[in-house]
């Protein structure tokens, strides 16, 4: 017990002495997190959209497939790119491998059927009666959807959240294709795998604070989010 | 705007819902369709709107140069949705214009002079309905009643040839219906426009409407002036229709 309190200890030392190693990792985790969730974000929304409000031949196919990969499982995420990144790979050339932005391959293709899984679930509630009023005032598509987007734009946030948190917590994936390199690839969840193996509890538990304070961050902004469209 | 239906016919899983071999409105008129609960009147407002379509037979415009554009025509939605914006923004979407811009500060839009022409036409309008003092309310936090007559507002806050309303009254409350009814008669002898409106409301039709046409399980068994139709109807089912309101007995 006593150790484990003297941990606690020298993890709060660690965070508030600005260890360059420990805040190396916690801006590539940042950096690797936004980039995946922002581009997952940017293709997934307006996909979600476009499959949730029109209906198509496969329309049922693609959905089904959307909700089984918003389950895939992270490590399958990992071993498909690194397939294809690795020097064998149809994108060998590409040097990728082992690099920051393998990471974020990586982690989009998790985090991306999450975020378009959820804008599907959050448009089909609203776009028929949004486009049968729209059409009912003889509004143009291109408002139609200007207004979809608006009246569905809290789940889409949260959609958006959602991908963000998983990514931030993802490790098997970007294990794989990071390698945990130090001051290269290496990441708050990687690193806590690695400082736990190596009996260094304090680092460990400074990064699992961390992380912890993240995810808690991003909780209270989807609460809050969730109280505003109550109000 | 002239109307004309030929041949329509539209069936839901084996059951017929409307079958109109012909069926003219004429431009400036206020149509009232009466009938019972699924009689056909919502999909018969939907089919000519091209919300919906029909199996077979055919919706024109006789008289129109060319094919009615979107902000020629208008529908009120028997469930009239209001969209997260303030009540003053969702009338102004309601404005013909191909520089509207439901975003205040929008500089597309025209800029400040189209939005304020805009805008004053949106406060007249709800001004008409009773809710000019709700213009900055948050539109989702309104009551059914409050909503349908922003909707119409919505509806009639720009000129329009044709406008088709599904239970305008529905929602509103006695005291509102002669308002809105007396917005509705205003606004057709002012822009000719052609109105046909749904109701089960036999009232309703004859205090407002030019001519009244009785829906039964999707056929038209009657039309003509609302006063004769509801005191002398020649139909079986258009008496039996009228029962439950005792107007033969008035």
């Amino acid at each position: 017990m006593n150790d484990l309190v003297k941990s606690f200890y020298e993890a709060w030392n660690l965070i508030f002495s600005f260890d360059p190693e420990i805040y190396g990792i916690i801006l590539l985790t940042l950096k690797v997190t936004l980039l995946s969730s922002g581009i997952a974000a940017l293709l997934g929304v307006p996909a979600g959209i476009i499959v949730g409000s029109r209906n198509f031949f496969g329309k049922g196919l693609i959905v089904r497939l959307v909700h089984t990969f918003m389950g895939l499982p992270p490590v399958v995420a990992g071993l498909v790119t690194y397939i294809f990144l690795s020097r064998k790979g149809p994108l060998g050339s590409l040097n990728l491998l082992f690099t920051p932005t393998a990471m974020v391959i990586a982690q989009m293709l998790i985090v991306f059927p999450i975020i378009m899984g959820l804008s599907i679930s959050a448009v089909k509630l609203k776009y028929k009666v949004v486009e049968e009023t729209c059409m009912g005032l003889g509004l143009s598509r291109v408002h139609t959807l200007r207004l979809l987007l608006h009246e569905c734009r809290y789940p889409i946030l949260s959609a958006v959240l959602a991908g963000y948190g998983r990514a931030i917590a993802e490790v098997g994936a970007v294990m794989l294709v990071g390698g945990n390199i130090q001051y290269h690839t290496r990441v708050i969840t990687t690193a806590i795998m690695l400082e736990t193996g190596k009996g260094n509890y304090d680092k460990a538990l400074a990064l699992g604070i961390v992380l912890i304070t993240m995810s808690f961050i991003i909780n209270a902004i989807m609460y809050r989010i969730q109280e505003e469209k109550r109000e | 705007m002239d109307v004309l239906l030929e041949n329509i016919t539209k069936s839901y899983k084996g059951r017929t819902v409307l079958d109109i071999p012909r069926l003219e409105f004429k431009r400036g008129k206020i149509y009232s369709i009466l009938g019972p609960n699924g009689s056909g009147k919502t999909t018969l407002l939907r089919i000519i709107f091209n919300i919906e379509k029909a199996d077979s037979g055919t919706v024109s415009f006789p008289g129109n140069s060319a094919k009615p554009v979107a902000g020629e025509m208008a529908f009120l939605l028997q469930m009239p949705y209001l969209f997260d914006l303030s009540v003053l923004d969702n009338v102004m979407l309601g404005i013909c214009s191909s520089r509207r811009s439901f975003r205040k500060n929008d500089k597309r839009a025209g800029g400040a002079e189209i939005r304020g022409d805009a805008k004053m036409m949106a406060l007249e309008a709800l001004d008409r309905v009773g809710l000019k003092d709700f213009a900055n309310a948050r539109a989702v936090t309104l009551s059914g009643g409050e909503a349908q007559k922003v909707a119409l507002a919505r509806t009639f806050v720009s000129p329009r040839k044709l406008v088709l309303l599904d239970e305008p009254t529905a929602s509103v409350d006695i005291s509102s219906i002669k308002m809105i009814e007396d917005y509705i008669k205003e606004v057709n002898m002012k822009h000719k426009t052609t109105i046909i409106l749904t109701t089960h409301n036999p009232f309703h039709a004859r205090r407002i409407a030019d001519e009244a046409i009785i829906l039964w399980k999707g056929r038209v068994i009657e039309r003509g002036k609302p006063d004769k139709i509801l005191t002398s109807p020649e139909k079986e089912e258009t008496k039996q229709f009228l029962e439950n309101w005792e107007i033969r007995n008035r």
